[in-house]
């Protein structure tokens, strides 16, 4: 089997998903459309030989539909035999976006192959593209769809989390984003979103609340305690699970992913086009893998995924030195780390999305990019990339520094 | 069975009249001879108009329970529903109004009738009701209701007509056994009010207020056509997939399950015929109500609701609802109901968490967890406890306890091995009575058709077979009693269908 490298790594600051946000007024092609160009600017890249590109995007409707992932190649000009393809693995989009990138020179169908993700979550809000999961009466009623607020909820309570345990989780991932922008860890993968004119739309993430303290979010009314109680979510998830009493809802915007715009982009390229385009590999995809788990508690997919990853690599959690989950919630962190005894100072060490948001289709590419970064700032070898993901999946990245 | 004649002024007057019943309901015979009427109408030409009208008290009070337990195969089923449709549409595209005239409750069937006439005009009487009972019975429409009432008022608005009482004005009352029976039927102004109907006027003007609308029609000299049918018809409100679409299903998918904890398919194959078929046109959709509908007619829910409702209207008629006692249904009651709640408390003691026990009754359909008295009392505190998974091991993928299912199993053939007992000895001596009484006296959950119901849903040799494997596990309180045995050998059911 072919090796498949990273070769860069690039991402938009994310702004605030929201009318007024910093990112609100660039469409979601100008973003995708801004890391590609960054990657060719950045290693000089004759675009001819690009194979593919693979974006992920959740709600491929509207400015987002019709293949975003080529017609903002098209748009980025690159030469117009580079194809794209958009994926969707809801919130692992962005990752699976880089693993079937990495997949195609692995299997040796392709030499150079750019992965990421677009959202633009102002503009075309969660849930535009519909879906049968939560609204056909049959299936509904045959997975117990829940929304995944009330299933993170869920884990809190079946793995005993209190408010103050997922609070507290919240606040170090501000105080860590914070540390890490204070000490410019992310210049290296920041491309600032520019306008027509060259002048910066944005260039900072600008989500993160630095000063929040747990007294703050101690004041925060849980998110989903309406939805639970008063349109039946929680009872449709008690009878799932019908060995917990009541659903206890610790969870808030607080300590949840911030809801932002960003995209994210990831060049790919076997041994031989790395040479041939004097690039130098960052690291080695050592293995990935996807896993269905049962869909109504949903967000327990990444230590499944993990776990599965790292068999494929003939690894264990111990050979890891670096590991990124997204911050969806907090309690699927704690879970995560409760699971596979993994101590907080080895996971998302730069914070995460509940200070820097998660813009659903381009997160897993950009925190991909974050753990690179990291791994050669510490000069450390492996790492691990994984994101919990709607109707129960995950999905997970091991890399590995040259 | 059907009056029909023509007037001097071109109007075809069809007019329910069944003999020797006091209602009109909608069977083989009944339909046929209106699918008849409405046929020569269409094809006389000097009809100009057709008035339905009813000569009984009622308009038509809906299908006849007698042919829904017959039940049949799919395809037959399907295709004597198709034809149903198609009379439906040949007569509302037929080119001639037709206005109906209601003169009393249309509920079912009938209201669907009405609502494929071009004009309804109902007589203000108090006691007039108007809806659709068929969820109670475990059943959908079945001919056109769950199409032309959204179409007509739009889907939020159509739900608590077609759904009651799960999003009806009681929506937050709980679902306590028999709860889920209750149809909403409203009267002729709210009818007016959801645009069910056109005009309500005093009693014994609505076939001259029909007659009216006819002549003007006719005279208008506008084709007569459904809102549906008309160019540019839009849903009011809104289709399923716009954003308050999407809201309202994915709101009332979990509202339902709440309340129904998914025993009950009806509502839900009701929100799937609003849900798929206003996204085609109104003939598609009627397609797709008729699958679900054939679905529901064979469905043990439907079976097991209808024939309980049979013995209850049957039982209604005369003056001693239950041939036994009282004293003999008290005993009854607290043997099986105590069962039930014995048996959670064997479940207790075996170790097994509190939530899960409770859980698992309400699960199973009943109207409280076997374990509510004990909590209510204070004695026992239901509590979340922190699972712990396994460190440092392959975790596992998430699963339900599997154990759920087993616990339901146990606390509902216990009922059903007590009520055989108290059968053998007499306690009461008709099954129908042990039946209707669990549901009455006890909110035992009507889709399972009451405890001996139940035996005849799994059948007997494996309601046996059930219990003899739970009587080697946990003891001889499962050990079905020999008559069962007896009926088993000899292929003897408790219930015809």
């Amino acid at each position: 089997m072919a090796e498949a490298y990273i070769y860069d790594a690039v991402r938009t600051p994310r702004g605030k998903g929201r009318q007024g946000g910093g990112l609100n007024q660039a469409t979601p092609i100008h973003l995708a459309a801004t890391v590609l160009r960054a990657l060719r600017e950045r290693n000089r890249l004759d675009t001819s030989l690009v194979d593919d590109v693979v974006l992920g995007c959740v709600e491929p409707v509207a400015e987002q539909g019709a293949d975003i992932a080529r017609v903002a190649a098209l748009y980025a000009d690159y030469a117009v035999t580079a194809p794209g393809v958009t994926v969707s693995r809801f919130c692992a989009s962005g990752l699976e976006a880089c693993n079937q990138a990495a997949a195609q020179i692995m299997a040796g169908q392709a030499e150079l192959v750019v992965g990421g993700g677009v959202e633009s979550m102002s503009r075309v809000p969660m849930f535009s593209s519909g879906g049968a999961w939560p609204t056909d009466p049959q299936v509904a009623h045959k997975t117990y769809f829940t929304p995944q607020g009330i299933s993170a909820d869920l884990i809190a309570t079946k793995w005993g989390y209190a408010r103050s345990d997922v609070d507290g989780y919240a606040i170090e991932s501000q105080r860590r984003a914070k540390h890490a922008w204070d000490n410019a860890y992310f210049r290296h993968a920041i491309v600032p979103v520019l306008d027509i004119n060259g002048l910066v739309m944005l260039a900072h993430d600008e989500h993160m609340r630095p000063q929040t303290t747990l007294d703050d979010l101690a004041a925060l009314k849980p998110a989903f305690q309406e939805q639970g109680e008063k349109y039946g979510f929680d009872s449709v998830i008690l009878q799932r699970y019908p060995e917990v009493e009541r659903i206890e809802h610790v969870h808030h915007a607080g300590n949840s992913s911030g809801i932002v715009d960003g995209a994210a982009a990831v060049l790919f390229g076997s041994a031989a086009m790395g040479k041939k385009l004097g690039l130098k590999p960052r690291a080695r995809i050592r293995s990935f893998a996807s896993i269905g788990s049962e869909p109504a508690i949903m967000l327990t997919g990444p230590s499944y995924a993990a776990e599965k990853a790292l068999q494929r690599a003939g690894m264990s959690v111990k050979d890891i030195d670096l590991f990124e989950l997204n911050e969806a919630f907090a309690a699927v962190v704690l879970r995560f780390m409760q699971v596979l005894e993994i101590s907080h100072e080895r996971i998302n060490v730069n914070g995460g999305a509940i200070a820097m948001g998660h813009p659903l289709g381009a997160t897993g590419a950009m925190i991909l990019g974050t753990l690179l970064d990291e791994l050669e700032r510490r000069d450390l070898a492996t790492g691990l990339v994984t994101l919990c993901v709607g109707a129960g999946m995950g999905t997970a990245t091991v890399i590995e520094r040259l | 069975m059907l009056n029909y004649s023509v007037g001097s002024d071109g109007i075809a007057s069809i007019e329910w009249d069944m003999p020797g019943q006091a209602q009109n309901l909608l069977n083989d015979a009944s339909m046929t001879a209106f699918a008849k009427a409405i046929r020569d109408a269409l094809a006389d030409p000097s009809v100009k108009g057709i008035l339905i009208t009813s000569a009984k008290n009622d308009f038509i009070a809906g299908g006849d329970l007698e042919v829904l337990m017959q039940g049949g195969e799919a395809q037959t089923l399907f295709d004597g529903t198709l034809r149903w449709h198609k009379l439906l549409r040949a007569m509302e595209t037929g080119g001639k109004p037709v206005a109906a005239a209601l003169n009393g409750s249309a509920l079912g069937g009938g209201m669907e009738l009405a609502l494929a006439c071009h004009y309804r005009v109902a007589a203000d009487h108090p006691q007039a009701r108007f809806g659709f009972p068929e969820v109670t019975l475990g059943l959908s429409p079945g001919a056109g209701g769950t199409q032309r009432v959204p179409r007509l008022m739009g889907i939020q608005a159509s739900l608590p007509l077609l759904l009651a009482p799960v999003f009806g004005s009681g929506v937050l009352a709980p679902v306590v056994g028999s709860g889920v029976l209750e149809g909403q039927r409203i009267g002729a102004s709210a009818a007016l009010t959801v645009k069910l109907i056109h005009a309500v006027v005093p009693p014994g003007e609505e076939r001259s207020a029909a007659r009216n609308w006819l002549i003007a029609s006719i005279h208008g000299g506008v084709k007569p056509q459904q809102p549906w049918d008309s160019r540019g018809y839009k849903i009011p409100g809104g289709g399923p997939m716009t954003p308050a679409g999407i809201q309202l299903f994915t709101g009332a998918n979990a509202m339902l399950r709440e309340k129904t904890y998914g025993n009950y398919p009806a509502p839900r194959h009701i929100l799937s015929c609003i849900f798929e078929g206003l996204q085609t046109d109104i003939d598609t959709g009627l397609k797709i109500e008729a699958r679900y509908f054939v679905n529901l007619v064979m469905s043990p829910e439907a079976r097991n609701m209808i024939r309980v409702r049979h013995f209850g209207i049957n039982e209604a008629d005369t003056p001693v609802a239950i041939n036994d006692s009282n004293v003999s249904r008290d005993v009854y009651t607290k043997r099986v109901f105590g069962a039930y709640l014995a048996e959670g408390m064997a479940l207790l003691a075996e170790g097994v968490a509190p939530a899960l026990i409770d859980k698992a009754g309400l699960i199973a359909g009943m109207p409280a967890g076997p374990l509510a008295p004990v909590v209510g009392s204070g004695v026992l505190a239901l509590t979340n406890k922190p699972s712990i998974e396994p460190a440092g091991k392959i975790a596992r993928q998430a699963q339900a306890d599997p154990g759920v299912e087993r616990i339901i199993e146990r606390l509902i053939l216990i009922q059903s091995l007590e009520a055989a007992r108290c059968l053998a000895e007499k306690v009461l001596t008709r099954p129908q009575d042990a039946d209707v009484s669990a549901i009455l006296d006890w909110g035992y959950p009507p889709f399972r058709g009451g405890p001996i119901g139940w035996i005849h849903t799994l059948g007997i040799g494996k309601f046996i077979a059930d219990s003899q494997r739970l009587a080697a596990q946990h003891g001889p309180r499962f050990a079905p009693p020999q008559f069962l045995h007896d009926m088993a050998a000899k292929e003897e059911r408790f219930y015809p269908a």
